[in-house]
């Protein structure tokens, strides 16, 4: 007996043949079961495999896809305050430095006291070190003249005031370029 | 199901881009299925899905409506997992020949069907089961015309195969699946004490 071709035993599976076939292939199902359990296997997984249940992505599937497409707005004063982070914090530092000196005189004469504070250490070592510097470099510039150097026994005060406000700028300059600003990039993505 | 998603893609092309999380919503887990019968993993199908959702949003503007946005989206994820199927260096496509000479293939007629409960929850959980395992040449087209509910012309339209190379690929998926459930009912009697094969027979 020949039995059904592929394609009518797709067309019978999926309910699509043809009116005028339709009377010859039901003939032949009822003469071969081979065929008629073919038929009905198909159809068995047709329907099972209609009601199986889809595939879900994972639960923050949509959030990612947009996230992708469009960014959710930040409100314009965070992103203010984000882009200019650097000069805030600069700001911050440079008026409480200032506020600190002008409301301290004495740290601006560096006389020592008898229990001067960690902060007037501090600015002592700093001006330590610039005088050690500044002493150095004038005596190699006066050997080089030829002149005996210069023991310069008093610090010159007014000129420590200029440089210690350089230095916090480009301290200040540094922080925002390497620090502030990266802070701040890695926060906007 | 068209009117709907037609309005929301209207008001992402109006400017209001939040509203493609609607379509995504709509359309995410029948394009998932399709993803995961070509590539077969969880990570690779969703990473997949993801870019297709983004190429298809940049796409919208050129969307014509000449088909439905279904079968506009299937085929950009069939597209996109298509590429990933070319990277690991696995076929999807392949010459005409191969795949007319289909045409004559015979199911297997050695492994006779056995008088099966069709019905039964071991049944489904088999078919789910060799579903998922189907090739990822023909389990894409076995999900998009059964599970889908796609016609051959849509299934056409998604995957770019001719229209008998589509039906060779629905019938290779059916025999493949007829073959291997089969094995597992024949298995499951063979497993059976005597006298649940006497009534069974």
């Amino acid at each position: 007996m020949n039995h059904l071709s592929n394609n009518e035993l797709q067309s019978l599976i999926d309910g699509a043949i043809m009116n005028g076939e339709r009377s010859r292939l039901m003939a032949h199902l009822e003469e071969c079961d081979r065929c008629r359990r073919e038929i009905e296997f198909h159809r068995s997984v047709t329907r099972v495999a209609r009601a199986l249940p889809p595939v879900k992505p994972s639960a923050h599937f949509t959030e990612r896809v947009m996230t992708r497409i469009a960014p959710r707005e930040q409100p314009a004063w965070l992103r203010w305050t984000l882009n200019n982070l650097g000069n805030i914090f600069g700001m911050i530092f440079v008026l409480g430095v200032l506020g600190y000196f002008l409301t301290t005189p004495k740290l601006f004469t560096f006389q020592t006291s008898n229990e001067p504070s960690k902060l007037t250490e501090a600015l002592q070592t700093y001006n330590g070190l610039y005088d050690n510097a500044k002493t150095f470099i004038v005596g190699q510039a006066e050997k080089l003249k030829g002149n005996p150097p210069a023991v310069s026994a008093a610090t010159d005060e007014t000129g420590k005031i200029p440089v210690m406000v350089v230095s916090s700028l480009l301290l200040l300059v540094l922080l925002d370029r390497f620090v502030f600003q990266r802070i701040s990039r890695v926060r906007m993505r | 199901m068209h009117d709907k998603d037609q309005s929301i893609v209207d008001r992402v092309l109006a400017g209001e881009k939040r509203a493609y999380a609607e379509l995504v919503d709509r359309h995410k887990d029948k394009a998932m299925t399709l993803a995961m019968r070509m590539l077969k993993n969880r990570e690779d199908a969703e990473e997949a899905l993801q870019d297709a959702f983004v190429r298809a949003f940049h796409a919208l503007p050129r969307f014509e409506w000449k088909s439905s946005f279904s079968t506009w989206l299937y085929r950009i994820v069939f597209n996109v997992c298509a590429s990933a199927l070319a990277r690991r260096g696995e076929e999807l496509h392949r010459s005409i020949d191969e795949e007319t000479e289909g045409e004559t293939f015979d199911p297997p007629s050695d492994l006779l069907l056995p008088d099966a409960q069709y019905e039964s929850a071991e049944f489904a959980t088999m078919v789910q089961e060799e579903v998922e395992r189907l090739p990822s040449m023909y389990g894409p087209i076995f999900t998009l015309f059964v599970m889908q509910e796609m016609s051959y012309e849509e299934i056409v339209n998604v995957t770019g195969l001719s229209l008998s190379a589509v039906k060779v690929r629905l019938f290779r998926a059916r025999a493949l699946l007829r073959e291997a459930v089969a094995k597992r009912l024949a298995n499951d009697i063979a497993e059976l004490p005597k006298e649940g094969v006497q009534e069974s027979l």
